[in-house]
């Protein structure tokens, strides 16, 4: 049981995903021959259309060849440049229509579509894959128990149909970020800043995990003997992550307006609390009567009122790292922020839920059945929106299957007996999420909505899943400051003190729960 | 592998089937469709005659039968479908019923490849990369079939009485429902008659098991033919089954002997005449009369197959023994597929599949052989698969199949006992790959189109000759340790 699985059983495992990523890829997209908007499949071809065609100057300003009215660029400037790399290179594989300016808009040829869905998965293996398999071989002992964790983290449901389904590029900006807390965990604190400002310069949502590879970075270089070190350390860190910026902000340097211009564009405030029907607190307590807080209040209060939210629920999670940092804190704790700020923050989207979800992946080896718990209430909310984009069998295929592989992978971490470290109020509680999950889908495949509440099936899936995030931050919290009594202290400027492959071996030690 | 992995796998693999629904369908997807309306919508004797549809029903009764069962079904999903209709018709209901009746075949193969194999090589059986490719993508009833030979072949291998002539009458089903399996029947015919009949202790006793196998046999057929015989449409259905105007070789050459030998043909021509006769026909050839080498007839290919099926056959008329039936079908199989008669890509699956169900053999010689043959065969006859699926859309998905599997089947024969020339062999694909995809379509199109179908069918062509010598070899020794096992 104790050897290493075959690398050709690693390669086999990611073939399949490959194949799997390929199998959604034939089912709809966001925005599929609807016209005049379209939708993300769109979006993102048209930046690559914008990118490749303007020089940087254009490329967030409102212009006759830039309509910014139609899917103006609203991600940091790594995006744009990752653009103008694949609108490239669709001209280097000879679809220059793919790219071309102003005729370009809405092209949906088969070719084009097999390009765009093959730029998605060459990204997702260049980026995602090497770093999934990475953590497999150093968070999991043992050939099945890697094997499993790797199929858990490139078979996660919810990063394949938004990134290879809905269309969108997540998996480089989530890629970079477990890239980053690998490499926290690994004790290399300069890359992973690196690699995080790189995450946060491709999708601004990287901010989400922020605090948590923050406070870890944070505590290691305050942990130094002397205040010369820490000082060294933190200039190490600062100059790090400034230089990143800088290099991907390079054609905005420039002047000021235009880095304003930029900013603004990812930042928009001017839009509202939330969008759509998301499973955080704020669409879910407008359910409530009397409780409508789009219209109860102004926008500048309602973002003070979301910012204080959002601080109160990273504080206890962030406090807990600094005091006493450790690996498996470091990871509970991202986790922890990503939900807090899903639940809690100003202009969520429902597609956010994939951050918390990326940390909490490093957690399956350990609890396999309880991700994919956390896994199946996330692409359980992500349902409305794949239904639109023609997913819903992509969704119940993979969902089912998840579900099954975490039930298998459970049962063979434990033996015969699943659950046997589950309380009964943890079995009790599964039982009746999954329960009432088929229920919801049942009553949406076959009651129409009443007239007056024509969004009342979206509603109650954000809402049960909401219930699910709110449980899973506190249980999060709850294991975090369990897991601050027992586990070693780390900070990632501790060179790792075992082999390679042994860094975080959380089986072995660390009895959360 | 746990128990786990090995449920995952095969639930992934229904998965996968079902998330092929909205994949390319080639034209086979209409011709299933529209033997459905056929056999539906007209009486028996107008089966092999209609001419509504270019493609005409030309696989033989029990398969027409077969359709006409499906077609019960049909109107749950959409009636329209069993409309007679010159143009094809794919609404997505349709594709959706079509789709899963291949799905639903395939619990056949799920059968007959769990009587032969098991572990590792049942997953290799029915999850094989080809057959989801063919079956689940393209679209045909591979994994039916083939489970019923399957099935066939491990009922020989018990070599109990009953078995046997339960394995007589599921061959000649076969053999009435895709006559493509002919190329077992002398196999199977050797097998039976010198284990079932000739090792009977009485000589009365092997009567009566040869009349009852004749029963058995002309049973079934009679069940397939005599409805139409009593229509006078036997000399129809023979012609449509046998259409030998259609020529030596398919559109795309399959990877066959004649792929070498039409290229040294129109090579020799092209000498001989220094002018263009390759843009005439190679790679996309329609006619294959040879320009310079003699031209090869469907006699002489039924004579060359049985030529190159002979060792086998007399080995198991000298000692017919069970635990090799498997091992000589593979033979079999690929004599068949290197010097049959206008063979399509597809027909490589039969013998894939029937090998990659025999169990890795215990003996360290014949275990080597096994996997080489296992990988070689699987690979070369998986990548001559490929032209099949020519729409961008599947690009990635038929390549990271191939890989998987290759990945998965080298990972279940470790350590692989490969030779240097395999190897070199093996990595050819990768640049081969590269000049098909990415050279040619970028670089040199659209000057020499023909070149990557011409280039697919060499190379593979030359896999699955190597294939052949070791086909025999494994033979060779499961027939001798058998042998020695029982001495």
């Amino acid at each position: 049981m104790g050897e290493e699985p075959s690398s050709w059983e690693m390669l086999a495992a990611m073939a399949v995903a490959v194949v799997f990523r390929a199998c959604v890829g034939l089912h709809g997209y966001s925005g599929e021959g609807a016209p005049p908007m379209y939708g993300d499949f769109e979006a993102q071809r048209h930046w690559m259309e914008v990118t490749v065609n303007l020089p940087p100057s254009g490329w967030y300003v409102h212009s006759a060849d830039n309509d910014m009215q139609y899917w103006g660029l609203d991600y940091p400037p790594l995006s744009a440049h990752f653009s103008w790399l694949v609108g490239q290179s669709a001209r280097l594989f000879s679809h220059p229509q793919l790219v071309e300016l102003h005729r370009s808009r809405g092209i949906e040829t088969m070719a084009t579509r097999a390009f765009m869905r093959n730029s998605v998965i060459v990204s997702d293996v260049v980026f995602f894959f090497p770093v999934a398999l990475l953590c497999a071989r150093a968070c999991s002992r043992g050939r099945h128990r890697q094997l499993g964790f790797l199929v858990q983290l490139l078979g996660l449901p919810a990063f394949m149909l938004i990134d290879h389904g809905h269309f969108q590029y997540n998996c480089v900006s989530l890629g970079l970020t477990l890239w980053a807390m690998y490499f926290c965990l690994i004790g290399w604190p300069v890359a992973a800043s690196v690699a995080f400002s790189l995450a946060l310069n491709f999708k601004q949502m990287s901010l989400y995990l922020a605090p948590g590879l923050f406070c870890y970075l944070l505590a290691g270089c305050l942990r130094a003997a002397t205040f010369r070190a820490r000082a060294a350390n933190v200039a190490k860190l600062g100059t790090a992550v400034i230089a990143t910026f800088v290099v991907c902000w390079l054609p905005f340097l420039g002047d000021m307006s235009s880095m304003l211009t930029v900013l603004r564009r990812v930042f928009p405030i001017e839009r509202h609390l939330f969008e759509d029907k998301v499973a955080n607190i704020w669409c879910t307590l407008s359910l409530l009567p009397g409780l409508k807080l789009k219209t109860m209040m102004p926008i500048p209060s309602l973002v003070r009122m979301t910012l204080l939210a959002t601080l109160g629920a990273i504080l206890p999670p962030c406090a807990l790292l600094l005091r006493r940092p450790s690996r498996l804190g470091f990871v509970l704790c991202t986790t922890a922020c990503g939900l807090a700020f899903f639940l809690c923050s100003y202009q969520v989207h429902e597609k956010h839920i994939l951050l918390p979800l990326l940390p909490a992946s490093l957690l399956a080896s350990r609890h396999p059945l309880l991700f994919c718990w956390l896994s199946t209430a996330a692409s359980f909310s992500l349902f409305p929106l794949l239904k639109r984009d023609g997913q819903a069998l992509p969704y119940f295929l993979l969902q089912l299957s998840y579900l099954w592989a975490g039930f298998q992978l459970q049962r063979e971490l434990d033996g015969r007996s699943i659950y046997k470290e589950w309380t009964l109020l943890g079995r009790c509680g599964l039982v009746t999420s999954l329960a009432a999950m088929l229920a919801l889908h049942l009553a949406e495949a076959t009651l129409p909505p009443p007239e007056r509440y024509p969004d009342l099936h979206a509603v109650a899936f954000a809402a049960w899943a909401c219930a699910h995030f709110v449980c899973a931050y506190f249980g999060i919290l709850y294991c975090q400051w369990r897991v601050s009594l027992v586990e070693q202290s780390h900070t990632p400027f501790d060179a790792s003190d075992k082999g390679a492959h042994s860094l975080f071996w959380w089986d072995t030690h660390a009895k959360v729960h | 592998m746990g128990t786990a992995s090995a449920h995952l796998q095969l639930l992934a693999g229904s998965a996968l089937k079902l998330l092929l629904l909205p994949a390319y369908h080639s034209t086979d997807f209409e011709v299933h469709r529209h033997w459905m309306a056929l056999t539906s919508s007209l009486p028996l004797s107008h089966w092999y005659t209609d001419t509504t549809s270019e493609w005409t029903l030309d696989y033989p009764p029990f398969f027409a039968y077969f359709e006409r069962c499906l077609a019960l079904l049909a109107p749950l999903f959409d009636a329209e479908m069993l409309t007679l209709s010159p143009t094809p018709y794919a609404s997505p209901p349709t594709v959706l019923y079509q789709r899963l009746t291949v799905i639903f075949a395939d619990i056949a193969l799920l059968v007959g490849a769990s009587r032969l194999a098991s572990g590792t090589s049942l997953r290799l059986t029915v999850l094989n990369a080809g057959l989801l490719l063919v079956d689940h993508v393209h679209f045909q009833y591979n994994g039916l079939l083939v489970g019923l030979l399957l099935l066939v072949l491990a009922k020989l291998r018990r070599g109990e009485g009953g078995g046997e002539v339960c394995a007589a009458a599921i061959f000649a089903s076969l053999l009435q429902l895709k006559h493509l399996f002919l190329f077992a029947a002398p196999l199977v015919f050797v097998q039976l008659l010198r284990h079932h009949v000739m090792r009977a202790p009485r000589p009365a006793l092997a009567l009566r098991r040869l009349a009852g196998l004749g029963a058995v046999v002309v049973g079934v057929f009679g069940a397939s033919l005599a409805p139409f015989a009593a229509v006078g449409q036997l000399p129809q259905l023979a012609r449509r089954l046998f259409p030998f105007g259609r020529g030596l070789m398919h559109a795309y050459w399959a990877a066959n002997a004649y792929a070498l030998y039409a290229t040294a043909d129109k090579a020799m021509a092209a000498a001989g005449r220094a002018t263009g006769a390759w843009s005439v026909a190679a790679g996309q050839a329609v006619g294959t009369a040879g320009l310079v080498l003699p031209d090869i007839r469907a006699p002489h290919c039924a004579f060359l197959v049985l030529l190159l099926q002979a060792p086998v056959l007399v080995g198991t008329w000298r000692r017919p023994r069970p635990e090799a039936i498997a091992p000589a079908a593979v033979y079999c199989g690929l004599a068949a597929f290197l010097c049959g008669y206008h063979v399509h890509e597809k027909a490589i699956l039969p013998p894939l599949l029937v090998l990659s169900a025999i169990s890795p053999p215990a003996d360290p010689t014949a275990r080597g052989v096994h996997a080489r043959l296992l990988l070689l065969l699987s690979t070369a006859g998986h990548y001559a698969l490929l032209p099949l699926l020519h729409q961008p859309a599947e690009y990635t998905l038929s390549r990271a199949l191939l890989l998987a599997y290759f990945a998965a089947a080298w990972a279940a024969l470790t350590p692989p006992s490969l030779r240097w020339h395999d190897r070199l062999y093996l990595a050819g694909f990768v640049p081969l790959e590269l000049f098909v995809s990415f050279v040619h379509p970028l670089l040199l199109s659209p000057r020499l189109p023909f070149l990557p179908l011409l280039a697919t069918s060499l190379y593979c062509s030359l896999g699955v000759h190597m294939s052949m010598l070791l086909a025999y070899r494994l033979w060779a020794h499961s027939s001798n340790s058998a042998n020695r096992q029982e001495d």
